[in-house]
């Protein structure tokens, strides 16, 4: 369950999408709005799990598929996690921080460095980037 | 999979928490996209990554349900 190669240092979707998270997700954007910064902010530090209460015990729902439910889910969102990790170590690709404050080593003249380049969130999460996790397990 | 055991209709998603941020979702594909979206906000993850997360999970998510989503002795 590996996904594809990200894109290539050169490419214009690395330049595209290094742009975009460049204005987007920096500490002091400017063109992130209010509402956008909350969003960001509050799936920081939160697993996606903790949806999956506000769905059981509803009127009409019998314990034990309830308890069914939350059991599959949790494992198929090992399943997701196992896939992001192995992405991550086979792929091995640099998180923005790492990139936009050292974007001269990647070739492309569609980017550009930004030393004091910080994201939103304070901690970039301690592993490579490649594939987003919260993305492969919100399901 | 809530899509799966719900319906495209599931309930409400309302999540309050003790910093008083408040998200709501009224169907599994808000709840999706925001939480997907959220990584690009953050500043941790591009948009070509948020992608195949999503396409992968998609993946996993439609093989747990054909494979164990399934009605089991009893009628369930």
């Amino acid at each position: 369950m590996r996904s594809p190669p990200p894109p290539a240092l050169d490419s214009k979707i690395w330049a595209r999408d290094f742009n975009e998270i460049t204005r987007l997700g920096g500490k002091k954007s400017k063109d992130r709005t209010p509402a956008c910064t909350d969003i960001g902010k509050f799936w920081g530090n939160r697993s996606v799990r903790i949806v999956l209460p506000q769905l059981v015990g509803r009127p009409g729902r019998a314990l034990v598929d309830d308890a069914r439910f939350l059991a599959l889910t949790e494992m198929a969102w090992v399943d997701s996690y196992v896939s992001m990790m192995d992405g991550n170590y086979a792929i091995n690709f640099w998180r923005p921080i790492t990139a936009i404050r050292n974007a001269e080593l990647d070739g492309n003249d569609a980017t550009g460095p930004d030393a004091e380049w910080r994201p939103l969130l304070i901690n970039t999460p301690p592993h490579p980037e490649y594939p987003c996790g919260h993305c492969l397990s919100v399901r | 999979m809530i899509e799966a055991e719900f319906g495209a209709a599931a309930p409400p998603m309302v999540l309050a928490t003790e910093d008083a941020l408040l998200r709501r979702y009224d169907t599994p594909r808000e709840y999706i996209d925001e939480v997907s979206e959220s990584r690009l906000l953050g500043g941790v993850h591009y948009r070509f990554s948020i992608d195949a997360g999503r396409n992968a999970g998609l993946v996993i998510g439609k093989l747990a349900v054909e494979r164990h989503f399934k009605p089991i002795a009893g009628g369930r």
